[in-house]
This record gives C-alpha cells, sequence and structure tokens, in this order.
C-alpha cells in the first residue's frame, strides 16, 4: 500500500516535473547539443532536479511507513550525489572529484543507513562482515554512481537501463519477501520510467551528471536496503564492463569530456561507427559497433538486450539465493 | 555475441568468487589470542582476491578484443 503511494507519487512528481523544468531550462539557454542528430539541436539539461523530487516524494510515505533514520539517510546521500552531479554539470571537474566525492556522499548511509553487515552471496549464502562492510558500502555508492553517469551515453539510455536494472532487483525483493526494500526499489523504477519517457529518443531533456548519479546512488542504496548487493552487480554487468574498458584503454581516472579522442564517428546519412582510432577509448558502444555502422536508435537497442540479458542473470542470481 | 559471453564470464567469476568469500574467507580464525588481526587478514584476503578478478577480467576482455 505505501510502496505503491510512494512509486505513484515519483512516477507523478516527476511526470509533471519535466517539462516546466526543460522549458525553463531552454529559457535559461542550459542546453547541450546532441551531437549524435542531423545539426546537432540543443537539449535541455539537466534534468537531475526533477529527478530528485520524485523520488524524494517517493520517499516520503515509506520514511512515515518505516520511521526512523533510514530512508531519511538514504535520501540525504542521494541528495548529495545530485549535488556533486550538478556541481559536474556546470562545470567540467577532474576525473577523481566524483568518485571521491560519492564516497563522501556516502556517509549518512553508513551512519544511519538501514542495512545489515552480511554480504549475501547465491548458492554459498552468507558472509558477516562487520567492519569491511562500510567499505563495501563506499564501494558500492560510488560505483553505481559513477556506472550510470558513464553509460549515459545516448538518449534514454541511463534511465531506460536504469529501470530495467531497477525492475529485476524488484523481482528478487519480491520474491525474497523484503517487502520494505521493494518499496524503495518501486520509488526508483517509477521515477527513472517517468524520466525516461521524456529521455528516450528522440530526447526532450537530459539527465546530466546530476541525474544520473541521483538514480545510479539510489540504484547502489536500494542494493544496501535490501541486502541484494550481488543481485544489482549482475544487473549493472554491461554498464560495469564499460566503465572497466574505459578505464583499462585510458589508464587513468579521467572526465569522458576531458579527452580529445573520438570513439564513436557520424557519418552523413546519420549512422555510427567506430572510429578506429587506437588512442581513443574503449567502450560498449564502440564495441557493439565493431559489427559495422548503426543508426542511434539500433545501438541503443544493443544497450537495452544486454540490460535484458544480465538482468535475466541477476533474477537467477536471485532464484539461486532462495535455494 | 562476445560481449554476451563476457557478461557470462563476469557473473560467474562474481558466483566463484562469492563462494570463495563464504566458504574460505568467512570462517577464518587466527584464534582468541588473534582476533584484532581477523579483520586485517581478510581485509587484505579480499583485496587480493579483487585484484585476481580483475586480471581474470583484463585476461577476458583482451581476448575478446582481440577477436
Amino acid at each position: 500500500m505505501f510502496g505503491g503511494a510512494g512509486a505513484g507519487a515519483a512516477f507523478l512528481a516527476v511526470y509533471l516535473m519535466v517539462p516546466p523544468l526543460a522549458r525553463r531550462l531552454e529559457a535559461r539557454g542550459m542546453c547541450v547539443p546532441d551531437v549524435m542528430k542531423k545539426g546537432c539541436p540543443p537539449v535541455a539539461r539537466p534534468g537531475g532536479p526533477a529527478i530528485l523530487a520524485g523520488l524524494a516524494a517517493g520517499c516520503i510515505p515509506l520514511a512515515w511507513h518505516a520511521g526512523g533514520w533510514g530512508v531519511p539517510a538514504m535520501l540525504l546521500t542521494i541528495s548529495a550525489a545530485c549535488a556533486i552531479g550538478y556541481v559536474d554539470d556546470r562545470r567540467v571537474m577532474a576525473g577523481w572529484f566524483k568518485p571521491v566525492a560519492l564516497c563522501a556522499a556516502a556517509l549518512p548511509l553508513i551512519l544511519a543507513g538501514p542495512y545489515d553487515t552480511s554480504l549475501e552471496f547465491p548458492l554459498f549464502g552468507a558472509v558477516h562482515i562487520p567492519v569491511l562492510y562500510l567499505g563495501v558500502i563506499l564501494a558500492v555508492v560510488s560505483t553505481t554512481g559513477n556506472t550510470v553517469n558513464s553509460i549515459d551515453v545516448m538518449n534514454g539510455v541511463a534511465s531506460g537501463y536504469v529501470a530495467m536494472a531497477a525492475g529485476a532487483v524488484c523481482v528478487v525483493l519480491a520474491v525474497l519477501g523484503r517487502w520494505d526494500a521493494l518499496a524503495f526499489g518501486a520509488v526508483l523504477l517509477a521515477a527513472s520510467l517517468a524520466f525516461y519517457r521524456y529521455h528516450r529518443l528522440p530526447s526532450r531533456i537530459f539527465p546530466g551528471d546530476s541525474g544520473a548519479l541521483a538514480l545510479g546512488v539510489t540504484y547502489g542504496c536500494l542494493a544496501i536496503y535490501g541486502g541484494v548487493e550481488v543481485v544489482a552487480a549482475v544487473a549493472m554487468l554491461p554498464a560495469i564492463a564499460n566503465s572497466f574498458f574505459f578505464l583499462h584503454s585510458v589508464r587513468r581516472i579521467v572526465e569522458h569530456r576531458q579527452i580529445g579522442r573520438a570513439a564513436v564517428v557520424r557519418d552523413d546519412s546519420l549512422r555510427l561507427g567506430d572510429s578506429g582510432d587506437p588512442g581513443a577509448p574503449v567502450t560498449l558502444v564502440r564495441l557493439i559497433l565493431r559489427r559495422g555502422p548503426m543508426t542511434e536508435a539500433q545501438v541503443v537497442r544493443e544497450i537495452f538486450r544486454l540490460g535484458a540479458f544480465s538482468s535475466g542473470l541477476a533474477v537467477l542470481t536471485g532464484l539461486m539465493m532462495v535455494s | 555475441m562476445r560481449i554476451y559471453a563476457l557478461l557470462v564470464g563476469m557473473w560467474a567469476l562474481i558466483i566463484l568468487g562469492g563462494g570463495l568469500a563464504v566458504m574460505v574467507l568467512g570462517p577464518l580464525d587466527l584464534g582468541p589470542e588473534n582476533a584484532g588481526l581477523n579483520p586485517i587478514v581478510k581485509a587484505i584476503a579480499a583485496v587480493l582476491m579483487v585484484v585476481l578478478w580483475v586480471v581474470v577480467l583484463v585476461r577476458m576482455m583482451k581476448y575478446i578484443l582481440r577477436r
């Protein structure tokens, strides 16, 4: 009941807030060119404030039902992540800024968050790591925020991908009977689906770093709250692989906007292709384009196929935890 | 298709890593006289496992990129 109210509030808040926010951003000239389109039309950015408002609206019934500081602590961490992203939206920060700042944003979650210090694995059971688990929280918050941000490469990918992964985690939470965490997952699912309505191809608004970090860190909080860290990691495997390819090829933590070499090029017929530049970073999109030139819609579809596959693996992992 | 194989490989690594964590790392106990050392040794072992995981992942990735 309260879960449905939270999800409904999150969906409505994002759905109703994005159009006026986009108009306001356009009026202020806060737009970025959509480089994948003909003529590079300007698109409003960032949509992070609308996503944060939706998540906050959805968390109110949950906080009222659960009591205590657990849900407010998660919301504080998500707000801090959104603020960190907003700083990066307005001004390109150094590569180390977001991972380090996200570790700091995890402090409210560490101090008052609703978590159990056991890490649960499929087939083998749980391992109790009271001290190490604090490091797990830092790693989860920083990694999920940055991986969702790194997959925000094309129209609709970040919000659509998070919706897919959150859906898989919600299925597992329902199977495990963890209803409070399921309600929180439903809020994330509703907020990302409502934002996807405007973010999908052709985008009316981009989430920006503030939106991508808010979605990613909320996903991390869901993993910790539900005690399904491994399941959540499996659902994120293509995004984790993307970050891994990138880091391994550039061999340093650097903001992607600061890399001068293009991994992907666009021809006159708006088809995307691998640039073939050995010095450009290796990314998931670049690997997909190894098959040959594709339109943006085809690449997005391929990323969603990978997301659906890893979400299936995540549900399978969750079922292995039951047995 | 090879990206899907990489995902399955990563998934298998996670399951195997979990098995090692639960079966080996979890029960690790240096005795009551070394109780303070227990979490340190477990942390070092966990970091080594992550390093090993990354090395295997790099090899898998290189194999796929070469193909």
